[in-house]
C-alpha cells in the first residue's frame, strides 16, 4: 500500500548564530508510519522539530506540511501538528480535562466536538480514568500519556514526539512505545530520541542526523543492514598465530587486544561463530568465550559521522 | 477573538488556582477598607467638634489621603505579583511550547495573557468601587462623577503596568526576575520625568514618558485626551515589546535589527505622544460637580472676546540672581508652564517665553565676587546655559525691570497691549485665576484707574511706612495688592491743567497733613460734581477735608474713639461690618473685624438728603466711646467716664451713592484712614478682614469691574451622615467581613482543588 505523504523538509537549514544549526537537511513523512530522527545530542534533531512545528522560522529551506508551507501560513499548518516537546507543555495546576479542553480550543476544535475528542485522545492514552485529577498529581508517565494526548487530540495528520520515552522506568517505556505505534495507525509521527533501541523497537523509517547534518535516511530494514556487527571477540586461553585466523574462510581481519583477547573482523555473519568455534577446538585454542560485537550507538553515529563532514 | 478569549480565562484560572490572587485581593480589600473609613472616622470626629468639613468627596477619595489617592501610589507593589508569571512561568516550565506550536499566533497569545490581567484589574476596581455604597449612604450628596473619574484613572494605570509588568516577564523565565525587573521599570519611568530637564528638546520628551502625576488629574477631577493617550500608547509600547519578543523568539534576527525594531516602535510612541501633548491636541473633561479644575465662567467669558488667540504671549524674565530664578529655572520649566495650564486649555496657542537675565538685586550679602561672577555661579547651580543669559546691558536696553525689583516677573500680551503677571510672596507664590484673568481683561478693557492725591502729606502709595497705603495698593508682590487684581493705581496732584474726570475712575484722598491749595480744592469739587467716584478718609483733628466733608453732608463726630481692650492700645478700634453692609455685596463672618486707629465717627443726619448711605463699618456699642479733649495714651491712663461719656454705636466708614445722569456716584468717606494702612494690611495678632474689606470696597467703587470674581458654588458634600458606630460597622464589614469572605472562598476552592 502506498502511503501519503504528509510532511517534507526540503533543503532545510537554520542558524541561530554564525554557526549552521542544522544544513540542508531532505526527508519526507508517510501517513501511518513513525519517522525515527536519530542523533546524538546536539546533532540538530530538535532544531529540526521546533522548525517543523513552527516555534522557530528556518533560514533557509522549506518545510511543508500536508502541502502547506509553515512558515506562510503557520497558523494552518499547525492545525495539523501534534507537538509534544522533550518536556511535555503542561499546567500542572490543572486537571486533565481542564487542560484538554484548553488544548481543544487551541486547536480550534469546535465546541460541540470537543468533548468527543478529550474522550478519544483520553481512551487512546489510557488516562479515561485521570480526566478529574490534578495533572501535578500524576505520575511522570501518565504525565507523559497527558502530554500525547494533548499532541492527538485535534486529529493532526502529523505527531512530533520529541524524546517521549525520556525519564521513563523501563515498563513506563513499553506502554509509551506502544502507545506510539497506536498513534501512528492512523497519522504519521516523527519521533526523535538517541536511544538506538528504541528507534528499533517503533519507528519504520529512520532520517540520522548528526552535526547537522542527515547521515543516513532510508526504512528501519535498511539501517540494520547497514549496522549489521562485523566484529566478534574471541577470548582463548592461548593466542594463536595472526595468519592462522586469518586463513579462515570469510575472515578479513584480525587485531590482538590483549594477550588473551581477539578481535575478529569478518564481511558476512553467517556461519562465522560456528566455523570460529570449530577452528578453535580443532586446533586447541581454548576457546573461553565468544560473541558478536553488537554496533552500539556510538559506533554507529562514529561509522556513520564519518559521512557527516565535520567543518560546517 | 475566541482563542484571545481562551487564553485570558486559562490565565486567571491559573491565577486563582493558585493563593496569590487572593491573597492581592484580601489585602487589598484591607488597605482600601482602613483608609477610607479611618479618614471618615476623622472627619466625623470633626464634624462632632463642630469644625467646618472639607470636600468630603475628594478628602476621602482623592487628595493626599484619599482611598484612589493611596491605591495609585501603591499599585506598582501589586501588579508584579500578578504579572510576574505569565509568560516566565510558562518558559521554565515549557508549557510555551503548546501555545507556540499550536495554530494561534502571538497577537492571540499576547493579547489573551493581557486580557486576563485587565479583567483581575477590574476585580480590583470593583472592590474600589464598592466604597461607593457607604459614601452614597454616610456623605450628603457625596460627588460620584468625580469618584468614578478616578477610579477610570486608576484603572488606566494599571493597565499601563500590566502591560510593563507582561514585557518584563517575557524577558525571563525566572519569576522573580520579572517581578524586580518591573518594580525597576516602573520605578524609571516614574523618574524619567526628571532627566534632562534643561535641554528644551529632550525635556518634552522625557516629561512626556514619565507616569509621575498622570493618574494624579484622573483621581483629583481632570480628564484629558493628553493623558489618556499617554496610557494608552504607554500601553500599546509595551504590549508591542511583547509581542516583538515572543517573533524575535521565533525569527532569527540579528541583534541589531531587534534594536532598531524596539526603537522603531519607541519613536512612534514618541511622535505620538508629542503630538497629543501639544495644548492644540488636547481636549478635557472635567469630573468635579462645580467644575473645579476647570477655568470659572468669569474667566472663560472674558477669553472668549479674544479674537486673534495666537498672539496671546507670556514672556517670563528670569533674574539667575534672585531667589525668584528658581521657578524659571529650566529644570522647572515644565512645572512652571503647569501653573498655565488652566489657560492654555481655552488658548492653546498661548506662547510662552523665558528670558534670562542678571542684574543688580535689593539685597545683597556678598561683596566678594563681582555681578558677572556670581551670575555665573547661579547659572550653574540653575543650569541655565550662561551664554544665552542677557547681561544688566542687554536686559536694560530690552525692558526696565526696576519697577519690579529685578525679579522673576512675567509680561503677559495680546494685540501690542502688555501687562504685567507676577509672583508673590505668599505660601502659593503663582498668581491664580484672580491674578491671571484680571491681566487678561486689563489687556482687553481699559484697567480702573485709580488716582491717589499727593503732594499734601497725603498717605503715600511708595514705601512702607506704617501708616502708607503700599501694600494694599502698590505693592508689587502682594497677591491682594489693587495693582495685581487689575487696577492702574498712581498719583494725581489735582492741579490745574486736566480734568480728573477724564483720567480717573476713582480719586483716592486720605488724611492730607497740609492744607489744599484752591486750585485742587475745586479740581476735586469739580470731579465730585461730574459724578466721579472717590474715597476721603480723615483722621480725628485733621481739617483739611472739611470742604469736601462739606460738600458731601457729612459731619464729624466730635472726638476720638476709644475701645476699652486688655489687650490693645485703646485706640485700636475692632469695627464691626454691619448686616446692612450685604447690599453692596460686603459680607463677613459674624464676628469679623476691620482694625481702626485713631479713628472718629461720622454723623449722617444730613448726607441722606442727597446720598442712599450705608455704614460699612460701625463701632462696638459696649467697650467704644468718644473720647473728648486732647489726652496722650502714652503719658496718661485714660479710662471711660460713664458719668459723662457714652458708649455708642458709631458709623466710621460710610458708603454714599446716588443716581448721577446714566450713572451711579459712589463714594466712600471714613472717620479713619488706617483701615488701608501697611501695619493693618499685615497686622498678625488679630484676626482682621481689613484686606478683603478694602478689595470690597474697591470692588463697590468700581461696579465690580475689578477684581475678578473667581468664587465657586460652596460644595454640597460637607456633611456626615451617619454616626460613629455606624461608621465602625461599616469598616468591620470593609476591614474583616468582606476580606474573610474572600479569603474562605479562596481556601475553599484551593483546599477542594488540592482533593482532585
Amino acid at each position: 500500500m502506498k502511503h501519503l505523504s504528509v510532511a517534507k523538509v526540503e533543503s532545510l537549514s537554520h542558524r541561530y548564530s554564525k554557526d549552521w544549526a542544522i544544513k540542508n537537511i531532505n526527508f519526507e513523512v508517510f501517513n501511518q508510519r513513525i519517522l525515527g530522527l536519530l542523533g546524538s545530542n546536539g546533532a540538530g534533531k530538535s532544531t529540526t522539530m521546533n522548525i517543523l512545528c513552527g516555534v522557530i522560522s528556518q533560514t533557509e529551506g522549506i518545510a511543508w506540511i500536508d502541502g502547506i508551507n509553515i512558515r506562510e501560513q503557520p497558523v494552518i499548518a499547525k492545525k495539523q501538528i501534534g507537538f509534544l516537546p522533550q518536556k511535555a507543555p503542561l499546567y500542572m495546576e490543572l486537571t486533565v480535562n481542564e487542560y484538554l479542553t484548553y488544548c481543544a480550543h487551541l486547536r480550534s476544535i469546535p465546541k460541540a466536538e470537543i468533548k468527543n475528542a478529550l474522550d478519544v485522545a483520553k481512551r487512546k492514552c489510557g488516562i479515561a480514568h485521570f480526566s478529574n485529577r490534578l495533572i501535578k498529581n500524576l505520575s511522570g508517565g501518565y504525565q507523559q500519556r497527558v502530554g500525547l494526548a494533548q499532541a492527538i487530540i485535534h486529529n493532526p495528520k502529523l505527531v512530533v514526539l520529541d524524546e517521549p520515552t525520556n525519564g521513563l522506568d523501563p515498563n513506563q517505556i513499553l506502554e509509551v512505545r506502544k502507545l506510539i505505534k497506536e498513534i501512528a495507525e492512523d497519522r504519521a509521527v516523527i519521533l526523535s530520541t538517541h536511544i538506538l533501541s528504541e528507534v528499533q523497537a517503533t519507528c519504520d523509517d529512520i532520517v540520522m542526523i548528526e552535526n547537522g547534518q542527515t547521515v543516513f535516511s532510508d526504512t528501519l530494514s535498511a539501517f540494520n543492514n547497514y549496522i549489521k556487527p562485523n566484529s566478534l571477540i574471541m577470548e582463548l586461553t592461548t593466542i594463536p598465530d595472526e595468519s592462522e585466523i586469518k586463513s579462515i574462510e570469510g575472515v578479513t581481519d584480525v587485531s590482538i587486544i590483549n594477550k588473551n583477547t581477539i578481535r575478529v573482523f569478518f564481511k558476512e555473519s553467517d556461519g562465522m561463530t560456528q566455523r570460529l568455534i570449530r577452528e578453535s577446538v580443532t586446533k586447541g585454542w581454548s576457546l573461553n568465550e565468544i560473541f558478536l560485537e553488537k554496533a552500539s550507538l556510538d559506533g554507529v553515529f562514529a561509522q556513520l559521522s564519518g559521512k557527516a563532514p565535520q567543518n560546517l | 477573538m475566541r482563542k484571545i478569549f481562551r487564553i485570558a480565562k486559562l490565565e486567571l484560572n491559573l491565577m486563582f488556582y493558585s493563593p496569590i490572587a487572593w491573597l492581592v485581593l484580601v489585602l487589598f480589600t484591607i488597605q482600601t477598607g482602613i483608609t477610607f473609613f479611618d479618614l471618615l472616622y476623622t472627619q466625623e470626629t470633626s464634624q462632632q467638634l463642630g469644625r467646618p468639613l472639607s470636600v468630603l468627596t475628594k478628602v476621602l477619595f482623592a487628595g493626599d489621603k484619599g482611598i484612589l489617592a493611596t491605591v495609585q501610589r501603591n499599585l506598582y507593589l501589586y501588579v508584579p505579583l500578578l504579572t510576574m508569571g505569565l509568560f516566565s512561568r510558562e518558559f521554565s516550565s515549557g508549557s510555551i511550547k503548546l501555545l507556540v506550536s499550536s495554530p494561534v499566533t502571538n497577537v492571540q497569545i499576547v493579547l489573551g495573557k493581557y486580557f486576563a490581567l485587565l479583567i483581575y484589574g477590574l476585580l480590583l476596581m470593583g472592590i474600589l468601587s464598592l466604597f461607593i455604597i457607604p459614601a452614597e449612604i454616610g456623605i450628603k450628596d457625596a460627588d460620584l462623577p468625580f469618584v468614578i473619574g478616578g477610579i477610570l484613572g486608576n484603572y488606566l494605570l494599571l493597565c499601563v503596568y500590566a502591560a510593563i509588568g507582561l514585557f518584563m516577564s517575557s524577558l525571563t523565565s525566572y519569576q522573580i526576575v520579572a517581578a524586580i525587573s518591573t518594580l525597576a521599570v516602573l520605578a524609571f519611568l516614574n523618574f524619567i520625568g526628571t532627566i534632562g530637564q534643561q535641554y528644551d528638546l529632550v525635556r518634552e520628551i522625557t516629561y512626556w514618558f514619565s507616569l509621575n502625576g498622570r493618574t494624579n488629574n484622573f483621581v483629583n477631577g481632570l480628564i484629558s485626551t493628553k493623558d489618556l493617550v499617554y496610557f494608552f500608547v504607554i500601553m500599546l509600547m509595551f504590549l508591542a515589546f511583547t509581542y516583538m519578543r515572543l517573533e524575535f523568539s521565533r525569527l532569527i534576527l540579528s541583534r541589531s535589527r531587534k534594536i532598531m525594531n524596539y526603537l522603531g516602535v519607541v519613536l512612534v510612541c514618541v511622535g505620538i505622544g508629542y503630538v497629543s501633548s501639544m495644548p492644540v491636541c488636547n481636549y478635557y473633561y472635567d469630573s468635579t460637580r462645580f467644575k473645579d479644575r476647570t477655568l470659572t465662567d468669569t474667566s472663560q467669558n472674558i477669553l472668549d472676546l479674544m479674537d486673534s488667540k495666537q498672539d496671546v504671549e507670556i514672556t517670563s524674565y528670569v533674574n539667575i540672581l534672585h531667589y525668584s530664578a528658581q521657578y524659571g529655572t529650566p529644570l522647572n520649566r515644565i512645572d512652571d508652564q503647569n501653573h498655565f495650564e488652566k489657560y492654555r486649555r481655552f488658548i492653546p496657542e498661548m506662547k510662552m517665553n523665558y528670558i534670562a537675565y542678571y542684574d543688580t538685586v535689593p539685597y545683597n550679602r556678598d561683596t566678594v565676587l563681582t555681578l558677572s561672577e556670581k551670575a555665573k555661579n547661579a547659572a550653574s547651580a540653575y543650569k541655565f546655559d550662561f551664554e544665552k543669559v542677557l547681561n544688566p546691558n542687554q536686559i536694560r536696553s530690552e525692558i526696565n525691570l526696576l519697577p519690579e525689583h529685578n525679579r522673576l516677573v512675567r509680561f503677559l500680551s495680546y494685540n501690542g497691549k502688555t501687562t504685567p503677571l507676577r509672583m508673590f510672596d505668599d505660601i502659593l507664590a503663582y498668581p491664580g485665576e484672580r491674578e491671571i484673568t484680571a491681566a487678561f481683561k486689563r489687556l482687553l478693557d481699559d484697567p480702573v484707574k485709580i488716582g491717589i492725591l499727593s503732594g499734601h502729606g497725603e498717605r503715600n502709595i511708595q514705601i512702607l511706612d506704617n501708616s502708607g497705603f503700599k501694600v494694599f495698593m502698590n505693592g508689587t508682590n502682594v497677591r491682594s495688592s489693587l495693582i495685581n487684581q487689575g487696577f492702574d493705581v498712581f498719583e494725581v496732584t489735582g492741579s490745574a491743567g486736566h480734568k480728573l474726570i477724564d483720567s480717573i475712575d476713582v480719586l483716592v484722598v486720605s488724611d492730607p497733613v497740609e492744607k489744599i491749595d484752591s486750585t485742587v480744592v475745586n479740581s476735586i469739587s469739580d470731579y465730585l460734581l461730574a459724578g466721579g467716584d472717590a474715597i476721603f478718609t480723615a483722621d480725628p483733628g485733621n481739617e483739611n477735608l472739611n470742604h469736601f466733608f462739606d460738600l458731601l453732608g457729612i459731619e464729624k463726630l466730635e472726638g476720638t474713639l476709644l475701645e476699652e481692650s486688655e489687650d490693645f492700645e485703646m485706640d485700636l478700634i475692632q469695627g464691626k461690618i454691619p448686616p446692612v453692609a450685604e447690599k453692596l455685596n460686603i459680607k463677613f463672618y459674624d464676628d469679623a473685624i476691620v482694625t481702626l486707629n485713631k479713628a472718629m465717627g461720622l454723623n449722617l443726619e444730613k448726607v441722606q438728603n442727597t446720598y442712599e448711605v450705608t455704614p460699612l463699618v460701625i463701632t462696638n456699642i459696649e467697650t467704644v466711646w468718644s473720647k473728648i479733649g486732647p489726652f496722650d495714651l502714652g503719658l496718661e491712663r485714660v479710662k471711660f467716664d460713664p458719668s459723662a461719656e457714652q458708649k455708642k454705636a458709631v458709623p466710621v466708614i460710610v458708603a454714599l451713592e446716588k443716581q448721577f445722569e446714566n450713572n451711579r456716584q459712589r463714594i466712600i468717606v471714613s472717620g479713619d484712614s488706617d483701615f488701608l494702612s501697611n501695619s493693618e494690611m499685615t497686622r498678625n495678632n488679630l484676626r482682621n478682614v481689613n484686606a478683603s474689606f478694602a478689595t470690597k470696597v474697591f470692588s463697590w467703587l468700581v461696579d465690580d469691574k475689578f477684581p475678578i470674581k473667581t468664587s465657586r458654588p460652596k460644595a454640597l458634600d460637607t456633611e456626615i451622615t451617619i454616626n460613629r458606630n455606624q461608621i465602625l460597622v461599616w469598616k468591620y464589614v470593609f476591614v474583616i467581613l468582606l476580606p474573610i469572605l474572600i479569603a474562605i472562598t479562596g481556601i475553599y476552592l484551593l483546599m477542594r482543588r488540592k482533593r482532585f
